[in-house]
């Protein structure tokens, strides 16, 4: 579904974010990506969104690549990407009309457009908020519309940038619940590593812009020896019940 | 963080519901229409009817009160000349001046406190204006917003570090550094706003979910204000018009 081959990237006048970055992400599966902060996660995603240019035959997404005008073009059908902050990309006054712009950028009929419209915002609970102004909802309402945004569009792929930033805990366990129960394939980076451990299968640790570790999600983030030296910690489930398996994942 | 300008707050009222582009064009043409206007006491008519235009939108107070209160700081010398000038000085032009401006202040204040920016980009698109205007005019309204939501970022940290501005060589400086920041931080922002714009499928051209669809109410509203505007005009005209015929 996803295929990364020697992926290097760098911001004009300044060193590589990313070195060489290979990897590959099949169908249905739910993918945590980790690191510092800095590690080129937000790149990497980017990179695959086709929002940064990146060297032809680098990525497929699904038979498409980004570094192609017109697979770019189309990628959007089938890979959606939910930034690190909302706001930027609530971009409607109405809740409505937001959750709309997707399916109708793709050009699908009206009764197809109400109908993704109206599933997509019940799916994320924010039914009775279409007519709200996406910019005065709170932090979670706020995530659960731009999810709301790219759900209307159906991807098969889902980016997640750090899903649960400026969200209270119980807004971050129904964000959980939520990604637990969508279907298709997804990448979620952050540093959030519980919400990582909760909602995927394995795990890729990025640091320096290289894959340092890959493989399954309780395997990598048990191993103190990886995360520490990197910033980032144990969760505190796998601390305390270190047999446990989880079964809510994809 | 949204201040009361991000977005004009909207409430149902009959101007509301209007179909933008009828309402665009009606505008367009009561506005052409008042510029044949020539006497105060049309003018102050012309007013007190685009002031009972405005109520009947049922604007949002907040809203319209802060936009009067500019339009005032406007009109101030206006009315300070006509206190302190001495008669027969041109007042009676300052006079007309002042309620050409009062008119088109409450005209357009009518039309923007009833109309969404996106309403109106659809329906200038599909009265032919081509796409660039129409994108430029709604990223202006989604980027001023934009800077003014990062402004206000910039001086809460500010303050919050204890900064109060002094007419000082030092806060000037500062206050220099932040404007800097601003537009670097905006650019940045804009820059994360396109991208997620690009990733949802935007290829420059706006959809509206509503498209526009004319009802007999909308005919009725457009003739409605064209008419009034029109019958005002040619009301004040009329003595010329009476010396032309024969």
């Amino acid at each position: 579904m996803i295929q990364v081959t020697g992926l290097s990237f760098a911001y004009s006048a300044g060193s590589p974010v990313l070195r060489d970055v290979s990897l590959s992400i099949l169908s249905g599966e739910s993918v945590g990506l980790i690191g510092p902060n800095g590690a080129g996660k937000t790149t990497l995603l980017l990179c695959l969104a086709g929002v940064l240019p990146v060297a032809p035959g680098r990525i497929l997404v699904g038979q498409l690549d980004p570094a192609i005008p017109s697979d770019r073009t189309r990628l959007p059908q089938r890979l959606g990407m939910i930034f690190q902050n909302s706001d930027d990309q609530l971009i409607h006054p109405t809740v409505e009309e937001d959750v709309a712009f997707g399916p109708l950028n793709l050009g699908w009929p009206e009764v197809v457009v109400r109908q993704s419209v109206a599933e997509a915002i019940q799916r994320v609970g924010l039914q009775g908020s279409e007519q709200r102004t996406p910019w005065h909802l709170s932090g979670g309402e706020k995530r659960r519309a731009a999810l709301a945004g790219v759900l209307a569009m159906q991807p098969e792929i889902m980016l997640l940038d750090e899903p649960s930033m400026f969200l209270d805990p119980r807004a971050r366990k129904e964000l959980i619940r939520l990604l637990n129960d969508l279907p298709g394939t997804k990448l979620i980076a952050g540093h959030d590593l519980d919400l990582v451990l909760q909602t995927c299968r394995r795990t890729l640790l990025l640091d320096g812009g290289k894959i340092i570790a890959d493989g399954p999600c309780e395997d990598i983030l048990r191993r103190a020896d990886l995360l520490e030296p990197r910033g980032l910690e144990v969760p505190f489930r796998l601390r305390l019940s270190p047999d446990r398996v989880h079964d809510s994942r994809a | 963080m949204a201040s009361s300008w991000d977005i004009t707050p909207i409430h149902s009222s009959w101007l509301s519901r209007w179909d933008a582009r009828w309402k665009i064009v009606a505008y367009g043409l009561a506005m052409i229409s008042t510029t044949w206007l020539r006497s105060d006491a049309m003018l102050a008519l012309a007013v007190a009817g685009a002031a009972i235009l405005l109520l009947s939108g049922r604007p949002d107070w907040g809203w319209l009160s802060q936009r009067i209160a500019t339009m005032s700081v406007f009109l101030l010398p206006f009315v300070a000349y006509l206190l302190v000038a001495p008669q027969n000085s041109g007042q009676g032009e300052w006079i007309r001046l002042a309620l050409r401006a009062a008119l088109y202040f409450l005209l357009a204040a009518s039309f923007v406190a009833t109309t969404r920016v996106h309403l109106t980009a659809a329906a200038l698109s599909s009265l032919g204006m081509p796409p660039l205007p129409t994108r430029l005019l709604l990223m202006t309204h989604r980027y001023v917003w934009l800077i003014r939501d990062q402004w206000q970022r910039i001086r809460t940290a500010m303050k919050a570090r204890g900064f109060q501005f002094r007419p000082s060589r030092r806060c000037w400086r500062t206050t220099g550094l932040a404007a800097a920041t601003l537009f670097l931080a905006a650019e940045d922002r804009a820059q994360r706003v396109a991208a997620a714009m690009r990733c949802r499928g935007f290829n420059g051209r706006f959809r509206g979910m509503h498209p526009p669809q004319t009802r007999g109410s909308d005919v009725a509203k457009f003739f409605l204000l064209v008419g009034v505007a029109a019958a005002l005009a040619a009301f004040d005209r009329m003595d010329a018009w009476l010396e032309i015929l024969p």
